[in-house]
Parts: C-alpha cells; sequence; structure tokens
C-alpha cells in the first residue's frame, strides 16, 4: 500500500533529506533549502502517513550540548519503499542533495 | 551593550511571534509543537549570527522562520482551517482583489480635476456645422486673421446666404490684475455676445451683471484659468477684473472643452462694441453657422469653402472657411481604440493557448468550463476598467483640463496597461486548475533533458485542492507544445487531506 503513495517533489525531497538518519526541522531547511513554512508542515503531513516518525532526544544531551532538546524525525519502512518509488519518479533528487551532505546527529 | 539589547529585543519578539502562533494550534498539541519551534528558534539564531555582516539580513531571516511556523500551525489545525488558508489562492479572492485595484484607480481618478475636467469635455461639444473663416493664405494649423471690424459689421449688415448666425473674434495678448494686486500676462479673447450661441456651448455659472454695473462688459473665464487663479470657486462671479486700463466683470465659466479657437484664450470678453464702434484695425475671425444651404454648398467644395468678400472672384477669394471641429476622440473612444490594439498586439506577447489539453480522458463538467470562461470574462472586464481608470489617473494627474499630451498619454497608457493586463489574464487563467479554478502551486521541474527529444522534462505544479497536475514542457516539441493537465485520481488524495 505504501508502495503506490505517489509523493510531490517537494514531500519526495524531505523524505530523500531524511534517508541519510534521524534529523531534525533547521537541519531540513539547511540542506533542501526549503523555508520553514513547506518544510515543518510537509513533515506533518509525512508524519500523518506514517512514513516518518519523531522522537524527541533526552535532556540530558540537550544539557550537555547546552542547548534545548531537538525533536529528531526518521523514515519507517513505509516511508523507505515510499522513497524507492519517487526516485524513479523524480530522477534529480539524488543530485539535488547528495547522500553525504545530509548531517546524522551526533 | 546596544547590540545586546537589540538581540534580547527580537529574542523576546520572535519567541512572541510563536507563542501566538501556537495559538492556533489546538490545545492538546500546544505545548510540544511551541517547544519543537522554540528549540529551532534558538538553533536558527545560533546558525544565523555569524553569516551576515547586517544585523537586519540576519534578524529578517529569523523572522521568515518564525512566520513560516503560521503555516504549520495552521497545518496542525485541522480541515477547516486548510480551506481557509487555500481560500486566498482562489478564484474568488483574484475576482476580489481585481475589484480592490479598481476601486482604488476609479476613486484616485475621481478626485483629480483633470480627469473631473476631460469627462466634462465630453459633454460640452461645438455643434455641427461651425466654421472659422480666416484668410485664404492660412496654412494648416496656423489660422490667421483676416477680418476687420469694420468688415464684420458689414456682413452682419447684409443678408447672409449660407450662414444662419455669424460672430466675431479677436483675441490679443494683455496684463490682467486679479484680486490682490497679481497680476498675469493672458491671452484675451473679444467676442460678440453671440459667439457661445454659435459655436453652442453653454456658459457655465453664467449670472448677468447688476443693473449697476451693467455698462461694464462681461468676462468669461476659460475653465483651465478658474481652476488655476480661483481653485474652481464658484464665488468668482461678479468679481471685478482689470484688463489694461478697463474693468470687466467675471460673468462666466467656460466649460472644460477639447475645442482649440485661435489663440487659445484664457478668457472671452463679451463686448456689444466689438458689433458696434470700432477703434481698432487689428484683424479677427469670424465664427459663422452654416445653414441648411450653407451645408450643401460646404459638402460640395470638401473641407472648406471659400468666401468671396466685396465682388471678389470666388477662385481667388480672399477668405476661406474651415469646419471648427473638437480635437478630441473622447476618453472613452481613446481607451476603445488603445484596447483594440492592445487585443492585435496580445498574440505577440502570448505564447500560450487557452485550449485545454489533457493526458486523461477526464473532462470537467459543462457547467465547470462555463464558470472557467466566465471567470476569464469577468478578469478581462476588470483588466478593461482598471486600465481604463489608471491611465486617466495617471495622464491628468498633473494637469487640471483638457490637455492634448494628457490624452495621448493616456491612450499610451491605456494600450501598455491593456496588454499586459490581458497578458496577466491568459497566464493567469493557464494556471489555474479547470477544475476549482485555484492557481496551481509548487512549480518543480521534472524528468531530465533529453538530446535526442525523447525524454520529456518540464515544470509541474499541483493544484491545492487535489484535482489537478500542470505539465508545462522545458521545450516545446511537436509533440508536445501547450501545458497540459492530468486529473488526479482518488489515489492522490492523501497529499491533500488535512
Amino acid at each position: 500500500m505504501a508502495g503506490e503513495i505517489k509523493l510531490s517533489h517537494t514531500a519526495a525531497l524531505i523524505l530523500h533529506a531524511l534517508n541519510a538518519g534521524s534529523v531534525y526541522g533547521f537541519s531540513l531547511m539547511e540542506v533542501t533549502g526549503l523555508p520553514s513554512g513547506t518544510v515543518y508542515p510537509a513533515l506533518r503531513r509525512l508524519e500523518r502517513e506514517e512514513l516518518i516518525r519523531s522522537q524527541w532526544e533526552r535532556q540530558a544531551v540537550a544539557d550537555a550540548e547546552q542547548r534545548p532538546p531537538r525533536k529528531y524525525y526518521k523514515l519507517t519502512a513505509a516511508g523507505r519503499s515510499t522513497l524507492e518509488v519517487a526516485r524513479k519518479r523524480y530522477p534529480l533528487l539524488e543530485r539535488l542533495i547528495p547522500t553525504e551532505e545530509v548531517k546524522s546527529p551526533a | 551593550m546596544i547590540h545586546s539589547l537589540l538581540e534580547n529585543l527580537s529574542y523576546t519578539a520572535q519567541r512572541g511571534l510563536l507563542g501566538g502562533a501556537s495559538l492556533i494550534v489546538s490545545s492538546d498539541r500546544r505545548s510540544d509543537w511551541r517547544k519543537e519551534w522554540r528549540g529551532e528558534l534558538w538553533q536558527v539564531r545560533r546558525e544565523t549570527s555569524g553569516r551576515s555582516n547586517s544585523m537586519l539580513e540576519m534578524e529578517a531571516a529569523r523572522i521568515r522562520f518564525c512566520v513560516g511556523a503560521i503555516a504549520d500551525a495552521w497545518c496542525l489545525r485541522g480541515r477547516g482551517s486548510i480551506r481557509q488558508k487555500m481560500a486566498h489562492r482562489s478564484a474568488l479572492d483574484c475576482i476580489l482583489g481585481l475589484a480592490c485595484v479598481l476601486l482604488a484607480c476609479a476613486a484616485i481618478a475621481r478626485t483629480l480635476p483633470g480627469v473631473r475636467a476631460e469627462l466634462d469635455a465630453m459633454r460640452h461639444r461645438a455643434r455641427p456645422a461651425v466654421l472659422l473663416i480666416e484668410d485664404a493664405q492660412s496654412s494648416t494649423g496656423s489660422p490667421i486673421a483676416a477680418v476687420s471690424q469694420k468688415e464684420f459689421r458689414d456682413w452682419q449688415a447684409t443678408g447672409q446666404r449660407f450662414f444662419d448666425a455669424i460672430s466675431y473674434y479677436r483675441s490679443e495678448r494683455a496684463w490682467v490684475d486679479f484680486d490682490g494686486g497679481a497680476g498675469d500676462g493672458l491671452e484675451v479673447a473679444r467676442v460678440s455676445p453671440n459667439l457661445f450661441a454659435v459655436l453652442g456651448i453653454p456658459v457655465l455659472l453664467h449670472a448677468a451683471p447688476a443693473s449697476a454695473a451693467a455698462r461694464r462688459p462681461e468676462a468669461v473665464l476659460s475653465y483651465q484659468l478658474w481652476v488655476r487663479k480661483f481653485d474652481s470657486d464658484p464665488a468668482v462671479i461678479g468679481r471685478a477684473l482689470r484688463i489694461g486700463g478697463e474693468t470687466v466683470q467675471i460673468a462666466g465659466i467656460a466649460p472644460s472643452t477639447s475645442l482649440r479657437l485661435p489663440g487659445n484664450p484664457a478668457m472671452w470678453v463679451v463686448s456689444a462694441q466689438v458689433d458696434r464702434e470700432s477703434d481698432t484695425e487689428a484683424n479677427g475671425f469670424v465664427i459663422a453657422h452654416l445653414s441648411i444651404r450653407g451645408q450643401a454648398a460646404f459638402a460640395a467644395h470638401g473641407d472648406h469653402i471659400p468666401i468671396a468678400v466685396g465682388g471678389e472672384d470666388p477662385d481667388e477669394a480672399s477668405l476661406v472657411g474651415v469646419a471648427l471641429r473638437d480635437e478630441s476622440k473622447g476618453p472613452v473612444a481613446l481607451g476603445g481604440f488603445a484596447l483594440f490594439l492592445a487585443f492585435l498586439a496580445l498574440p505577440a506577447v502570448v505564447s500560450v493557448s487557452l485550449g485545454e489539453a489533457n493526458y486523461s480522458a477526464h473532462r470537467p463538467s459543462w457547467r465547470r468550463q462555463c464558470m472557467r470562461w466566465l471567470f476569464m470574462a469577468a478578469k478581462i472586464g476588470f483588466v478593461i476598467a482598471i486600465a481604463y481608470c489608471a491611465s486617466m489617473a495617471i495622464a491628468y494627474a498633473m494637469t487640471s483640463a483638457y490637455s492634448p499630451n494628457a490624452e495621448f498619454a493616456q491612450f499610451a497608457l491605456g494600450f501598455v496597461f491593456s496588454l499586459f493586463g490581458l497578458r496577466w489574464a491568459v497566464f493567469d487563467q493557464r494556471q489555474r486548475c479547470p477544475v476549482c479554478l485555484r492557481l496551481v502551486t509548487n512549480p518543480t521541474r521534472v524528468g531530465l533533458a533529453s538530446h535526442t527529444f525523447l525524454g520529456w522534462n518540464g515544470t509541474e505544479m499541483y493544484c491545492e485542492g487535489g484535482h489537478t497536475l500542470l505539465h508545462v514542457p522545458a521545450l516545446p516539441t511537436s509533440w508536445f507544445q501547450a501545458p497540459r493537465w492530468v486529473y488526479l485520481d482518488p489515489s492522490w488524495g492523501f497529499l491533500f487531506s488535512p
């Protein structure tokens, strides 16, 4: 079922950026170049479709780095299979965001 | 110190903006949402602080980030709010926007004295079959006065074959003293009392002079002079002016008109003396209205009629009568002609067709198609009205009365506004979903350019209502020239659900 879901280019771009690991909203903005008004609503929709899931980092980690805690997002299995379909539809995705540019959390 | 204070202030304001946006989110998710956005804001502030030299740029980037929170909050809010958010791209929104622009242009145009004068000028046009009698040697556009007052009186004394009314008109430069000691050198015309009747133009605010001052000549001010020197004050009627050594009394205002008499006088002094005793040998013009017999003779000669005086040979007549016509076609006719030219020029600036090509077999219902074309017609109607009002307002912003230059400016601006307005209407229509008339959004480049042109690449946009995708080819080919619509089936619904 998940493989039949068709993604818009923006959603596919965000999913592709997330694929490298769990990241947070601002890092997605940095990698994709999309504005906050696009990235965060897209994350909500993808999460609603269970293509991604979110998780707060532990307070101790945030305290150790002297910053507020982050909400990390990670692809689900359904999200990965949907991304594979989207990559065939949008072949430029790989060129727009090479996988090694995507930051992973510490 | 100041920098730190400003930083704190901006941080507080941005947290306040996020706090305000959080009120849109339902209460059960608000705390989590606010925690995430405030954490992200902290990250944004840290990342942007070293990137830009200008504090203004830095703060602008942070504010842009915070404004995005409003869209996110609406996204979480629910179905009804999503619809409200999407409504700003709807056809109704477009029509309301155009109506607001039109009202603003019309209101601005209505307040400008030049526009009012131009519209008035259309109501006050010289009657047909009025001739200006001038020297036969006059070159086109510069009439030469050739009739003395004595000759005019002789004409009056004899019966006229071709004219049923004649009037005399002589223009000269004179010094006019206004109230308060201010004076100005103006073109002043001495005219017969029946001049305006012969022309068929009414005198505005006309008042007969009081009996005590009945011997004073009456002066009729031109509309331009009335606006420029007297601020369109109606109480000016009855006031005395000194022209040279003579006192005259203002008895009326000539309406704004596009009719241009030789000399373009600023004031007409109506004096019966013109018809009686003459103390000058200066020549003037005769304004005459053709009788029915005269109109037949005029038609036989074309655009002028030779006038033989004192037994002259008609072939060698020293005078000629030419039709006195209004120069102006009127703002509506000019606007219409500019619009006609804009329609002719439109194919040169619009390359897309409005015909609908689509990949799927689905066709919108005839009702939706009718709505689509009605929407297009409404947009064109608004564009035409806006172009007319805006061109009038700009062209007549710097003038208080009819002006040929302003008329040309109105025509040129009307053409430009109409052309680009129509171009916008067509492009806007091309990017509206045929089902719901919303603008398609999120342009995305898809596909790869092919050396053999067999692969497809171009831009894809989608309707936020989830009805259609619009494919626009990057390089039009014989098999894919015009943009095409793809009607989406229900499997796409999840993307557009709130």
